[in-house]
């Protein structure tokens, strides 16, 4: 079911965000989990000679407050929500044509965006965007499955008898690290891990750059390759020696010049 | 895409400043754009030897140094025109390069020695020439040179090592008896170094033997000068694009009135605040809105100047004094290739230069100079010995 931002619209809490430069095309930043806007802050003032920034805190993450529906109590957002949320303080804003940046959890977001509002996306960039689904080997998916069957065994376990075996012994030795952090996002993330957005990628039609670590581990090249495959005439560059944040220290510079690059060859300006 | 270019990082090198050195390359080559170069690090160990390998890239494994050095190549650059590549020292094989990039700070690699090398060799560098890097290495030699040419400087002693340890009374009262070192603080330093290593600041004529004595564990000379009481340092980096270019000044903020080793690279690498990013992550309140405009414009016009004096290329920062007592500006120091290579003033500098263009720009420099000296005539056959 297709929703719109006025049929769909959460609750809404202030968003925190923080706006750089004064011409040029307006480039949305969206982070990743458990960072906040101050992980993309360097890469903004380098592209802020050139382009008008907004750096946002997702909601729960840096200065924006957690929502109730994201919540755990809430029952937790997709990134669908995220997505809406972000669409609604853009309206709200005033911004109607944009160039949107997002990195892992925010290239969810951005994915989303992109394709359901072909008019309001002017460009997209994701750099380490999850969204699709990581091809794993043997192992791993038996490694995967075991733990499946260990945490629906210690849930019983742990509904007939009063124990704690899910939250005491077996998140703390197999979740992941993001997920032992998540607090009250631990719903959220749960809801967002696995989504798979290659429907909605394979419909985007605004210029795409990729930009991947060749060391990222998180969100592996193979899903750079896939998301090339998937967006028509997305231009994909993968960097040699970076991980999942390439934009990292002097990263920035070089993934400022990559942006700046993609943009003037595309043709993407002011609206 | 174009075919990228082969480009050689050279880092370490026999000098005091050997891991400074380390931290920039290792910085500098994650900026470096792969779309245009290929990178082949080529790190110079302490004891002089030439290694290549990936392993160069990842922080770490300099920990292990010299133990992990048997993982790596060792290579070498063969002073014969037309190798254009390192060659393999057991096998001979020659690993192509298209341009060289020293990344050195100090002794035999900031100061002409390894771009004597490059030049035998007739291969592409980036920076400085041999001359340039030569001058400007000698704190005296470069200050005598612009003081020569306008550029107002602070007077300066040099005293030579054998000199003082002839006689170490004699040389304390000659220094002395020179009127412009007749009234304490004066600051002692070794005259070929950076990174403020053995820097004395000498409150009393009973502790000049000790600060000579801390310089010449390094320098075979030591330099001399008065103390500028109220002083305010003024950074500015200057490059080459055909023409000299001036970024942003910087003030660099010191909690001890000087610049330490410690306050240039440990300080900021503590286990909670990451590794030191070099001279990136000092204190320092770059492009300051309130200095007076006269004395900022008095800094570019003196450093440009400076620049294109000494035939400088590539990047470098050329430090001031500004003396807040007498409202005079002095020369200080010009480094030819600067820790992390100042890439965070060219950030601030309106164009806004990336760290990515400051080096591409470098290269593209070293291949315009290289082709401009390969076109000079350095043959003109043996007529005196054949006339003979």
């Amino acid at each position: 079911m297709n929703l719109t931002a006025a049929e769909h619209q959460p609750e809404s809490p202030p968003l925190n965000v923080v706006r750089l430069g004064s011409s040029g095309p307006t480039v949305v930043m969206l982070h990743g989990w458990g960072r906040s806007l101050e992980a993309l802050r360097p890469l903004g003032e380098l592209l802020s000679s050139s382009c008008q920034i907004v750096l946002v805190d997702l909601p729960g993450f840096g200065s924006s407050p957690l929502p109730q529906g994201a919540s755990n109590d809430g029952g937790g957002w997709s990134t669908e929500e995220y997505a809406q949320r972000v669409k609604a303080w853009l309206d709200t804003a005033g911004i109607s044509r944009c160039v949107l940046f997002g990195h892992s959890f925010g290239g969810r977001i951005s994915v989303r965006l992109a394709a359901r509002y072909p008019g309001l996306v002017q460009g997209l960039v994701l750099v380490g965007s999850h969204g699709l689904t990581v091809e794993r080997s043997f192992g791993q998916r038996l490694r995967s499955r075991l733990i499946k069957v260990a945490v629906s065994i210690a849930k019983r376990i742990d509904g007939l008898f009063g124990t704690r075996l899910f939250a005491h012994y077996l998140a703390p030795r197999f979740g992941s690290r993001d997920y032992n952090a998540a607090g009250d996002l631990r719903k959220t993330l749960v809801k967002t891990v696995n989504e798979d957005l290659a429907q909605q990628a394979g419909t985007i039609t605004a210029p795409t750059l990729l930009l991947w670590g060749e060391d990222d581990r998180e969100t592996p090249p193979s899903l750079a390759r896939n998301y090339n495959r998937l967006i028509a005439g997305s231009d994909l560059f993968i960097f040699p020696h970076k991980g999942h944040e390439p934009f990292a220290d002097v990263g920035s510079h070089l993934l400022c010049g990559h942006i700046e690059r993609f943009l003037a060859e595309r043709g993407i300006n002011a609206p | 895409m174009a075919k990228r270019r082969k480009i050689a990082v050279l880092f370490g090198g026999r000098s005091v400043e050997h891991e400074i050195s380390v931290i920039t390359a290792l910085q500098l080559m994650l900026a470096v754009d792969p779309a245009l170069y290929d990178i082949t690090p080529v790190y110079i160990a302490p004891n002089g030897c030439w290694y290549t390998g990936d392993a160069l890239l990842n922080r770490t494994f300099y920990a292990s140094v010299p133990g992990s050095l048997s993982a790596l190549t060792e290579v070498t650059l063969l002073p014969k025109p037309g190798i254009n590549g390192l060659t393999v020292q057991a096998t001979g094989l020659v690993l192509p390069v298209d341009v060289f990039v020293p990344v050195f700070h100090g002794q035999y690699g900031e100061d002409g020695c390894i771009q004597g090398l490059f030049e035998l060799a007739q291969v592409p560098y980036t920076g400085s020439s041999v001359a340039a890097s030569a001058i400007t290495m000698n704190k005296y030699f470069c200050k005598v040179y612009l003081g020569a040419h306008g550029v107002p400087v602070l007077p300066a002693a040099l005293i030579n090592r054998d000199d003082a340890r002839a006689d170490i009374e004699a040389t304390v009262e000659s220094i002395c008896s020179r009127s412009e070192f007749s009234s304490f603080p004066l600051f002692i330093k070794p005259c070929n170094l950076g990174s403020s290593i053995g820097v004395s600041r000498v409150g009393a004529k009973h502790e000049l033997a000790a600060a000579l004595a801390k310089v010449f564990r390094y320098d075979t000379h030591a330099l001399v000068e008065p103390c500028v009481s109220e002083i305010m340092e003024i950074n500015v980096s200057v490059r080459d694009v055909g023409r000299a270019q001036a970024s942003v000044v910087e003030i660099p903020v010191s909690q001890s009135g000087v610049l330490s080793y410690e306050e240039k690279y440990l300080r900021p690498g503590g286990k909670k605040s990451g590794p030191s990013q070099g001279m990136a992550s000092l204190s320092r309140i770059i492009d300051p809105p309130d200095l007076d405009p006269d004395i900022r414009n008095e800094v570019v016009s003196h450093a440009v100047r400076s620049f294109s004096l000494l035939g400088c290329s590539g990047v470098a920062r050329l430090d001031f004094i500004y003396d807040l007592a007498a409202g005079k500006l002095y020369f200080n120091e010009l480094n030819a290739f600067p820790g992390s290579c100042a890439f965070y003033l060219w950030a601030r500098t309106a164009p806004r230069v990336l760290y990515t263009e400051l080096i591409n720009d470098m290269i593209e420099t070293a291949l315009r100079t290289h082709q401009s000296f390969a076109s000079l005539d350095r043959d003109i056959g043996l007529r005196a010995l054949k006339g003979a």
